[in-house]
This record gives structure tokens, sequence and C-alpha cells, in this order.
């Protein structure tokens, strides 16, 4: 009997004490790398580090036209990514309704396009926009792969918003005799709007963080500023950046400029995927009220 | 450690000798008086009071929504899972007010074991699922643990039926049989009381009686207390009713 | 007056909305099995040249067209397996954290500050481990030979590090899929919560469980950038008598590295090293593919499992 008392004692303190404290370590993990970064950072974060340019490689100057190139980066994965997540949600809601085998190979195949390492899609945009087009670097060609790499976040967030609606109010809408332009305009658009863009802007988190895709592709370390054609028209980004300064980490001004660049990646990312969450849970809310 | 089967004497006996320990006026094995439960603003039910007399079944009628179930999970505070619940009064079981704070909970739930509407059986084989909390509330040798199977599920009725395939998967019996593999089940871990949640309502007519025959059979070892929606199966159970 | 119910199918035929979403996503599934085909088929000729002895060689030398892969695939198998054994005993107590002993509103926010873990870009992990861990690394086991703190290990904690959140939330994810009435039945036959998670949410959760795990090492072996920058990027490093933690402790290669470095620019030029290259591609994407086709197994496995149960719960007879 004692014996049986003790072992579910065990059970009954040990479980939570051990659950509790890998919780505790995975906490104080985050907040213990977000504050490294923001206590190395802050230093670096003035005016000035943001508006000038980069010079003495890295160890002086700022990060304006990296910067720059990651917000150009950001926006061409948005504009490729939103008409291949919308025509790929529509498709799987719409046109693959009634066969489920069609269905699952659709979402099989973005399961499998979302646990593609990112490095694959570096070599393939290598081969095919670098050499093959001959565009050598290009922001237009990281754009790009950035933006087939975040597909499946987007489109997964829009078809699970549209399914999340009632079925009818699409419906209802085919039965008032809209043209298809029509349709797109007021129907897909309207409804599905909020799901594509809080999948976009996690799928842009994801991008602007991102170094292998672009590594081959679109950035360099220095001599870009604003491109000006698609041909050789590499750009600067704030990944790339701090990707080439942690290689070089032994001269103590380029580790601060690493931390800085760092510090406001990390706050591009957070920004963008708080306002993913924020459009989330407003959806939530506005389901349920 | 006692076996079920050493301290319960054979039926006939233990009905001739609990009936005269009852006809004497025995205490009740559970008093409730003034229960009311709430969630939040919502009141379920208010002011009740009955208690359960030793090796008898006390019936719980009422139609649905009138807070059966949730009555059934006050008297074993398995409500006290769910957030929110407000429960007042008191509920004497064994000279204490079991809704006092320093209650061994985990204990005084092998003591009240309850039965679900719906089977709810462990994705596991039938042997696993009767000494699921038996095994584990005390130590028993592998002789123990054979015994106290064979006995549990002779008393829910179900030893013919499964004894070829104690190890196979308890999913495979039908919903009858899993409702006395749960039964079996709350009887292995050897509780004073059982409480019954609409124990046939899921089943059809014939398996609804086999399980009456046996509720019958249980009554003179264990307090029942039955919730229904079935008048006549409340009448033909139980000693006494209580309307809801 | 159209039939309501007709409407949609009539405006399928000539809404040509679906009609281009449709023959777009056939465009991009071909040229996503394009891409796969060029990759086997430019990998062609390495297999070729050197048979089996691209799994099976240890060097590397592209001047003297030797094309041994087996130090990378060790790499990353070693990394991927020490960033599991690292993450996997907290991730799995964590998750329980998250989905059975926090209260029901902390448990989202709990969630969500784990997830912020995986929304840091991985060259910030990998900066935070050249400037510390590396440093640490070589600290704690200088004592060993160690001539600098690259190596495998420290590859394999960072990557722990970022896979920590990958298991936590997918294994939460599947303890919570564990119906709450199960739960509630061990309660009522007098088990503490500790035994009903022990015994009866955990063994449910398993498949899930396993999965995550197997995703988390999907994700580790992908993973270049901060590996790249830890690793060494030693060619030919195996482990040999002196044992497999010392070479833990040296430096190596893995799969992603070796795809990320200036290699590759050097390697188009050439066919056969740019086909061992593409070889290495294809071994990568066996191993992701191999963790998918697990994941797949293990869901459909239990979802068969799944399907008894619940057909037989159903079923109303003695």
């Amino acid at each position: 009997m004692t014996y049986t008392r003790t072992f579910r004692n065990l059970v009954k303190y040990g479980v939570p004490a051990v659950c509790w404290a890998a919780g505790l370590i995975a906490v104080l993990l985050i907040l213990a790398l977000l504050s490294v970064i923001f206590l190395k950072g802050y230093h670096s974060l003035e005016p000035g580090f943001v508006l000038e340019e980069s010079r003495e490689a890295g160890a002086s100057g700022g990060i304006r036209y990296q910067i720059i190139g990651t917000l150009i980066l950001v926006l061409t994965t948005a504009a490729a990514a939103i008409p291949v997540s919308l025509a790929i949600g529509i498709t799987r809601v719409s046109v693959l309704k009634h066969s489920s085998l069609l269905r699952h190979v659709v979402d099989g195949g973005l399961q499998m396009l979302n646990s593609m390492p990112s490095i694959l899609f570096g070599v393939l945009g290598f081969m095919l926009f670098t050499q093959h087009f001959g565009w050598g670097k290009s922001w237009l060609a990281g754009g790009i792969i950035l933006g087939l790499m975040i597909v499946p976040i987007v489109s997964l967030a829009f078809v699970n918003h549209l399914l999340s609606l009632p079925p009818n109010r699409l419906e209802a809408a085919y039965g008032l005799g809209l043209s298809p332009q029509q349709v797109l305009v007021s129907v897909w658009l309207p409804h599905g709007w909020p799901g594509l863009v809080s999948g976009l802007f996690l799928g842009l988190a994801r991008a602007m963080g991102e170094t292998a895709p672009i590594l081959f592709v679109a950035a360099v370390f220095s001599g870009a500023g604003m491109p000006l054609g698609i041909t050789d028209s590499p750009v600067l980004a704030l990944p790339y950046h701090i990707f080439v300064m942690a290689q070089d980490s032994f001269d103590s001004r380029a580790q601060a400029n690493a931390w800085g660049t760092a510090l406001v990646l990390v706050m591009l990312v957070l920004a963008f995927n708080g306002v993913a969450y924020t459009l989330r849970m407003k959806l939530h809310y506005g389901e349920h009220h | 450690m006692e076996n079920i089967i050493d301290i319960l004497p054979a039926p006939r006996k233990c009905m001739t000798e609990l009936r005269k320990e009852k006809l004497n006026g025995s205490t009740p094995m559970l008093e409730v008086n003034e229960l009311s439960v709430s969630f939040e603003e919502n009141i379920i039910f208010e002011g009740l009071s009955f208690h359960l007399k030793p090796a008898s079944m006390l019936g719980i009628l009422g139609p649905s929504g009138r807070g059966k179930s949730t009555l059934l999970r006050c008297l074993n505070r398995l409500i006290d899972l769910s957030p929110n619940a407000k429960v007042t009064g008191s509920i004497r079981f064994r000279g204490k007010n079991i809704l006092e704070s320093k209650v061994d909970l985990d204990r005084l739930r092998s003591e009240i074991g309850i039965v679900f509407q719906q089977p709810v059986v462990f994705p596991t084989t039938i042997a696993k699922n009767v000494l699921f909390g038996a095994k584990r509330l005390q130590r028993l040798s592998r002789h123990e643990q054979a015994r106290l199977l064979e006995s549990a599920l002779r008393d829910a009725a179900l030893w013919d039926q499964v004894k070829d395939r104690l190890h196979e998967s308890a999913n495979r019996l039908s919903v009858g049989q899993q409702q006395r593999l749960c039964l079996a089940r709350t009887l292995a871990t050897q509780p004073d009381i059982i409480l019954l949640d609409e124990p046939t309502s899921a089943l059809d007519k014939k398996t609804a009686r086999e399980i009456e025959q046996l509720l019958l059979r249980l009554k003179c070892r264990y307090g029942i207390i039955l919730v229904t929606h079935d008048e006549e199966q409340a009448r033909r159970l139980c000693d006494e009713i209580l309307r809801i | 007056m159209k039939n309501f119910a007709a409407a949609p199918l009539q405006s399928c035929k000539k809404n040509w909305v679906r009609l281009i979403s449709a023959v777009a996503v056939i465009v991009l599934a071909t040229l996503a099995l394009l891409a796969l085909i060029y990759v086997i088929g430019e990998s062609a000729p390495v297999f070729k040249h050197a048979g089996i002895n691209f799994f099976l060689g240890h060097e590397w030398y592209y001047r003297d067209s030797l094309f041994g892969a087996l130090p990378m695939i060790y790499g990353s198998l070693a990394v991927s397996l020490v960033a599991l054994t690292v993450a996997v005993p907290i991730a799995i107590p964590a998750s329980i954290w998250t989905a059975e002993l926090l209260p029901v509103r902390w448990r989202s926010l709990a969630k969500g500050v784990i997830e912020l873990l995986a929304g840091i870009p991985s060259v910030i992990y990998g900066l935070i481990a050249v400037i510390y861990l590396r440093e640490w690394v070589y600290d704690l086991f200088s004592p060993w030979f160690l001539t600098s703190g690259d190596s495998l290990l420290t590859a394999g904690l960072i990557l722990a590090v970022m896979i920590l959140p990958t298991i936590t939330t997918l294994a939460d994810d599947a303890l919570c899929s564990v119906p709450e009435q199960q739960r509630m039945a061990a309660r009522g036959l007098g088990l503490n919560s500790m035994e009903t998670i022990l015994y009866v949410s955990l063994p449910q959760a398993a498949p899930g469980i396993f999965s995550a795990v197997v995703l988390g090492f999907g994700r580790a072996v992908g993973e270049t950038i901060a590996v790249f920058l830890v690793v060494g990027r030693m060619d030919g490093q195996l482990p040999n008598s002196t044992g497999l933690l010392h070479s833990l402790l040296g430096t190596g290669q893995t799969l992603t590295s070796k795809l990320g470095g200036a290699e590759l620019f050097l390697a188009y030029g050439d066919k056969l090293h740019w086909s061992a290259m593409m070889g290495l591609a294809l071994v990568l994407l066996m191993l992701i593919g191999f963790s998918l086709i697990t994941v797949t197994v293990t869901r459909f496995a239990s979802a068969f499992v799944h399907h008894r149960f619940v057909a037989t719960n159903g079923r109303l007879s003695a």
C-alpha cells in the first residue's frame, strides 16, 4: 500500500514539476533570445543607422539600402504570391469540391511545398533565373522564389478562411446571376480577403527573414542601390547582411552593426506577424459574434 | 490486499443480511442537503435534499435538461473539472462533508464510481480496460489481477462473452457490451456507491433489459443512484424515486 | 426564374475565374513536377560516374572528379539527431504543460510566446550561435582537443532551439485532440490528473506526437543558414576510431551547408560537378520525403484504428 501511495505521489507531483520546468525553459528561452537581440542591438538603433548607407564593409554607417532591398523583395514576394494563392484557393474550394482525391492531391502538394528546405528554392532559382534565363542576380527572381515559397502558407490560410464561412454565402451569389468578373470582385475577394491577407502577412514575415533562397539569386553584400532593371540588378537585404557579417564576427564594430541589423529585422518580422495575428483574432471574434 | 471476492459474501446471503440491516434502520450511506449548482449566472438546480440507504437503489427521474447528470457529477465531485461551476449545500459520505476543500478527491472518486450515458472505453484491450483504474489505485500481483478481472467481469455479466478474447481490442465490443465493460471497470475499483447516468439510453430494448437485470443483482451489494428519464424503468428497479 | 440549386453548376461552365484558377494550378503542379524531374535528371551523370560510391564514398574532390556524399549525409543526420535528442525531452513536457496543465486562457498566450521562437529568422539564430553558443561549446569541451567552437554539436544545439517550437505546438495539437470524455472517464475511476495524462492523454496522442517529432526532424535536416555558420564546413569528416562523440565535437559538413556554399557557383560550369550538387539536393529531398511519408503513414494508420473505434461505437446492438 505504501509503495502504491509513494508511486502515485511521485506521479502526482513529479509529472507537473517536469512539465512546468520544460514549459518555463521554452518560455525563458524565447525571452532570453529576444532580450539578447534587443540589448545588443538597441545601441545601433538611431535615425542615422536606418537612413545612412553602410560604409567600410558594414563596419560603420547604416543599413539604408538593406532595408530598402528587403522591402523591394517583400513587395515582389507579395505580388508573386497573391495571384498564385488566389488561384489555388479558388480551385481548392470551388472546382475540387466534388473530388476528394484531387483535393487530397492539392493539400498534399501544398504540404510538401511547405516542408521543402528553403535552400532547394535557392538552388532551383539559381539554375532557372540566374543561369538559364541569364538574369544574373536579380531582385525579381528573388521575389518570385520567395513568393513561391510562401504560397502554401498564404493559400492554406485563404482556404481555411473560405471553408469556415457558411457555404451558402458563396453559392447564393451565383444564384443571383452575377457575371464571372462580378463573382470574383463581389464574392471571393470580399469574403476571402481577411484570410488571404492574414496568411500573406504571416508568409511575408517568413520570407523577409529567409537567407537561403536569395543567397545565389538576388542578394549581394555591397555595391547595390536601387535596382534599375531586371537583369543583373541585385539588392542588398537585411538577412543576407547579417549572414555575411556573422562570418566576419571578429571585428567588434561589424558585430555591433550585425546586432543592430538583427534587431531591425526582428522588429519587422514581429510587426508582420502581429498584423497577421491581429487580423486572425479579429476574424475569429467576428465569426462568433 | 483484499479481493473483491473475499469481501463480498455470496449473493443470497448478502441479500438477507443486508435487508435485515436495512430494516433495522441503518444510517444512510450518502446524505444530500440543500444542494444547489449554478454555472455563472445560470442556476441548474436549487435546494435538493435526499439520502441513499445501503444496498438500495435511488432513482433520479426527470426530463432532460434538469441537471440530472450535473447532480451525479456533484456526488463524486467530477464537477470540479468543469470550470465556473458553483456548488453549495452539503453532501455527507462516511461522516464527512465531501464538498469541503480538503477531501482527497481521487480517493472519493474511486469510492463513488460513475458510469456515463455513452460508454467511454479506452482504446486498448478488454482486460486492460477493466483493470485500468484498479491496478493503479493499488498494487496487485499478477494473480490478484487475474482474479479481480474475472470477478469484475462476472459481476457485470460479461465474463462468458469475453473470456476467450480478453486481450483483444475493447473497441470491437458492441455498445451494450461496452457499457457493461465500463460497469466492470468501475466495479473493479471496489466502490461503495455506483452512479449510473442513463446507462441504457444508448441501447436497444433487449440489451437494456439485460442491463436492468444486472443492476437488480448488484443493488444488494452497492448503493446505486440511477439517473433516468424512463418512469417505467425507475419503478422496476428503484427502492426510492426522486423527481427533479 | 433559374433553379437555385442548379445555379452554381451553370455558372461553373462559363466561369472563367474558376477556369483560369484551375489552369494556373495545373501549370504550377506541372512546374513542380518538372523541377523534381530536373533534379533527378541532372543528378543522373554523377550516379553513372560514381555509382553506389556517391552514397558510400567519403572523399569529395571535384578536381579529381571524386564525389562521395557520405560525410554530408552523416553530418545532416548527426546534427538533426543531436537536435532531436536535446529538443524532444523539453518539447514533449512543454506541450503537456500548454495542453493539460495551464488554464485555458493562459494556454494560447503560452503557445503564442513559444511560436514566437519559430518566427525568428534562422540567420539570427545563426548570429547568436556564432557569437555565444560557439564560445560556450569551446569553453566546455576544450579539454577534449577541440580546435574551435565550430562543430556538429554546436550546429545540433542551435537546431534544437529552432525545432523546439515546431515539436511543441504540433504535440500540443495532438494532445488537445484527445476527447475530453476519455479524461473524464479516467478521473471518474479515481486516477489523479497526472495519471490521466500519463495513461490516457499521452498514449492516445502518441501517433500525433510521433509525427511532430518526425516533422521536427525534417525541419532540422532542411535548415541551412544557422547550420552553415557554425558547422565548420569541413569536407570528408566521418567518425573514426576515436569514437562518435569525438566526431560530434569536430567540424563537419551537412547536405545543406554544402549546397549553400560558394561551390555551387563553381559547379554550374562543369556538368559532372553540377550533377553531383544535384545529387546532394536529391538526397536531401529523399530525407524530407522520408519524413513526410512517415507522417502520412502514421496519420492513416491511426485514422484507420480510430475509424474502427468510431464505427463500432455507433452500432446499437448487444
